[in-house]
């Protein structure tokens, strides 16, 4: 399942059966292990008045807390969690495949396109939480029962970029940066892995706010449809 | 470009766990962190803004207190003017009325010192008048002047009224002596003339005695007990003196 060994795809570490752990997986644990332990060690102690990095973690929350409220002003509460975390995890991810001996879990396909199937999964799951399941499958027949298939392959082609564009990317980053090592050194590839950091910061920011975008935009067509019924 | 099957579901339930990982432990109390001090900084606010609402009650409260104390100091300085000018006018009418009275009193004093003047002038007048009048008769006067007096003597006495003759002879009743003073010696006839004139008028003889008295000036004046008969220019000019300052205070009073 893990196919030719280009020292870019995911490896197979172990395999329990039909489940197989592969590096993707595995780099994916530790990145929550890290996570984990850096929430609990770095929020066990706020103070009213804040340190340096307690500032630099409200930024974070308060950053991206203004980015969602600048696309949905109301509400943003209830999928901020969710955009957080995919922001959070998708720069510590991408920028991971810097670290010599690690490769990024968004070089592998089956990552990006676990994260575009959430994204996906989260904007019908808003929707439907706010119009009810009828009436959120309604929208599709509106205005003309015609513009159903249309709706479909706009999900199906949006969430299949989501997920091809980071692979894309990150992949290619690290393919170039492996080829310039074998090829040229080891000083060589350096600015490749400064494009590399931009890229990843790059891809982590479009790939979240296609999802806000995407989730907003569900949640918003069906409040502008329950306005317009009431 | 491989696909596992086996990591895109074990990546679909590693980010949910993420996502419940980075909720649990990094955005609630992060985000309890900013609310907490979002509520302090809103309760500052709020707090702010009441001691501000405070302060401008105050504030209002001073400022209209300032301008009822305006008022009030502008109706208290009306009042004190106009007190002021009440109690100026009542000084003016006042000092109107003394000084009206003063200059009454003054003109009645000047009045009354211009009267006592003249009535030292006329007292002097008519003292002088009456030196004048006796160093005059004095010069005049001789035995010729004696004798007619002595003669108008003689003839008052015989035209005296009833009462002034009644009660000269009740003192002759009890005097039977009398003193004739002359500024001139009269002759033997015009003392009997007397003499019988004096017994005439007593009904009964009066020793009647003559006396040379140069002070006299001309004329005589006869003295029985305590009357005395006078026909003498000196008696004559002190009447007319004594006459004089009996009129003056007559005249005050009218």
């Amino acid at each position: 399942m893990t196919g030719q060994d280009t020292g870019i795809s995911a490896h197979l570490v172990w395999q329990l059966g039909p489940v197989h752990i592969t590096d993707t997986v595995v780099t994916t644990w530790g990145i929550m292990l890290f996570m984990l332990v850096a929430g609990l060690l770095l929020t066990r102690n706020l103070k009213e008045e804040p340190g340096p990095v307690q500032t630099a973690m409200e930024g974070v929350v308060t950053a991206i807390e203004n980015a969602i409220k600048a696309v949905m002003p109301e509400g943003s509460r209830a999928i901020l969690p969710f955009i957080l975390s995919l922001w959070i995890f998708l720069v510590v991810a991408n920028l991971v495949g810097v670290i010599p001996g690690l490769h990024s879990p968004t070089r592998d396909l089956s990552c990006t396109t676990a994260l575009a199937i959430l994204v996906f999964l989260s904007t019908h799951w808003y929707g439907i939480r706010i119009a009810g399941l009828k009436n959120y499958l309604h929208h599709y027949l509106t205005p003309s029962p015609i513009m159903l298939p249309f709706e479909i392959i706009s999900e199906i082609s949006r969430t299949v970029a989501l997920a091809v564009r980071l692979f894309g990317n990150i992949m290619s980053m690290e393919m170039i940066a492996l080829l310039l090592l074998m090829i040229a050194g080891f000083l060589v590839p350096v600015p490749i892995l400064m494009l590399h950091i931009v890229e990843a910061l790059l891809q982590a920011y479009i790939f979240g706010m296609l999802a806000l975008i995407y989730i907003t935009g569900g949640i918003q067509s069906q409040q502008l449809s329950q306005q317009k019924e009431e | 470009m491989d696909f596992d099957l086996s990591t895109f579901l074990l990546e679909m339930f590693n980010f949910l766990v993420l996502v419940w990982i980075l909720k649990r432990f990094f955005y609630k109390p992060v985000r309890k962190a900013i609310d907490q001090r979002q509520q302090a900084i809103e309760k500052s606010i709020a707090d702010a803004k009441g001691t501000q609402a405070q302060a401008d009650a105050l504030k209002a409260q001073y400022e209209a207190r300032l301008t009822d104390w305006e008022d009030e100091k502008r109706d208290a300085r009306h009042k004190l003017q106009e007190d002021m000018e009440a109690e100026k006018t009542r000084q003016m009418d006042a000092l109107k009325k003394s000084l009206d009275a003063e200059r009454q009193r003054s003109a009645v004093l000047d009045a009354r010192k211009q009267e006592d003047a003249a009535r030292e002038s006329e007292v002097t007048a008519l003292a002088q008048a009456a030196t004048f009048a006796a160093e005059l008769l004095k010069r005049v006067s001789g035995p010729g002047l004696n004798e007619k007096l002595a003669e108008a003597f003689v003839e008052d006495l015989k035209n005296m009224p009833a009462d002034q003759k009644k009660s000269l002879q009740k003192v002759c009743a009890e005097n039977k002596t009398a003193e004739a003073l002359t500024a001139y010696a009269l002759e033997k006839p015009q003392q009997e003339a007397v003499k019988k004139a004096l017994a005439d008028l007593a009904g009964h003889k009066i020793d009647c005695s003559f006396k040379v008295d140069e002070k006299v000036i001309a004329g005589l004046r006869v003295s029985i007990g305590s009357y005395a008969l006078q026909a003498s220019v000196k008696d004559e000019l002190q009447f007319f003196a004594r006459a004089a300052q009996a009129a003056m205070p007559q005249e005050d009073a009218a």
